[in-house]
């Protein structure tokens, strides 16, 4: 972490919004990032994003500087991604929808694996985007997502398989 | 191509590939800001439950330290029947039990939150939990009585400031 960084955070833990908008300006493509990737669509992966930067106002004056702020701040984002994930879940059983997030073109997945990510069934999604994209291993994303380490195993594999065939199909 | 020698090895270069940040294409700052003025003001509260927490937390080490050091040794059994029967406590109970179910009662019926204050009132529970059982052992000792004053008091307060911070955020 900078000198300036450190600053940057310490006046934020003082209420200051302006320096807040500037660790929000450095931040925020990764934060979106995690959500876009874990959202099923660019509006709930806004609105998660929203969510984390607002849990980060409020939780700020009680970071103390023993992590890395990114690390502190990824945390925040992966978990609230994951609840969002996890809200979508409810709402697909509930309302009898098969169990796939929508296929997108839009925005940002103009690359054909972000695209195909996109496509896979929801839980091989989110485990594929916590283990090969953030480099979880699979002990915890059981834990993230309250499925069996070997549940994530499984749906990882599958995920793979899915995500080969469909870049095979490249032309 | 290479992903028709190794299906795997293409797929994982494509991975590390992906990049770490993706631009939202709405401007999220704008809609973010206000809601950050909001979660400020709320930050007096969430103080103020921290130390109602500090509060219970206290309470709850003084009623254990209160039941080890009462609890008798060897196979003397607690006589229960002794403690309801003992008049100060049961008038302490009365007075407050009614107080505080009324107040239950209507955060209740209108807070939507309602599992994290229930979560909350479990802690006061505890705490009173634990006094009435040292009370068992020692049913006029006016320590305890005055310990089991002091948490049903923090417990009206607590409840008082939450019924209080929902009226100012409903208003």
């Amino acid at each position: 972490m900078t000198n300036s960084e450190k600053g940057l955070i310490e006046q934020a833990q003082a209420g200051d919004k302006a320096a807040f908008r500037q660790l929000y300006d450095c931040y925020v493509g990764r934060v979106y990032a995690i959500c876009r990737r874990l959202c099923s669509d660019r509006g709930r992966a806004e609105e998660a994003t929203q969510e984390v930067f607002i849990k980060v106002w409020r939780q700020l004056p009680e970071f103390s500087f023993n992590s890395q702020f990114t690390t502190w701040l990824h945390s925040i984002a992966k978990r609230t991604a994951i609840d969002m994930w996890r809200r979508e879940q409810v709402r697909l059983v509930e309302v009898g929808d098969e169990h796939e997030s929508e296929a997108t073109a839009e925005d940002a997945f103009d690359n054909q694996l972000e695209q195909a990510i996109q496509r896979l069934p929801a839980q091989a999604k989110a485990v594929f985007v916590l283990v090969a994209i953030e480099g979880h291993t699979h002990r915890e994303v059981a834990e993230l997502l309250h499925i069996a380490e070997g549940s994530s195993k499984s749906h990882y594999f599958r995920a793979r398989q899915l995500l080969k065939e469909a870049l095979s199909h490249e032309s | 191509m290479s992903h028709e020698k190794d299906p795997d090895l293409y797929l994982d270069q494509q991975v590390a590939r992906l990049s770490r940040e993706i631009t939202p294409q709405t401007d999220l700052w704008a809609q973010l800001e206000p809601e950050l003025d909001q979660a400020q003001a709320h930050q007096p509260a969430q103080g103020r439950l921290a130390f109602v927490w500090g509060a219970v937390a206290s309470v709850l080490l003084v009623g254990v330290l209160l039941v080890v050091t009462y609890v008798p040794s060897g196979d003397q059994q607690p006589d229960l029947s002794i403690a309801m029967e003992a008049s100060a406590e049961a008038e302490v109970i009365t007075a407050y039990e009614t107080a505080i179910a009324e107040r239950i009662h209507v955060l209740q019926s209108a807070d939507s939150n309602w599992g994290d204050v229930e979560h909350q009132l479990e802690m006061f529970r505890s705490a009173v939990a634990e006094i009435r059982f040292a009370l068992s052992f020692q049913p006029h000792n006016p320590g305890l009585l005055q310990q089991l004053q002091d948490v049903y008091q923090q417990q009206l307060a607590w409840l008082q400031a939450v019924s209080s911070y929902h009226s100012a955020t409903l208003s």
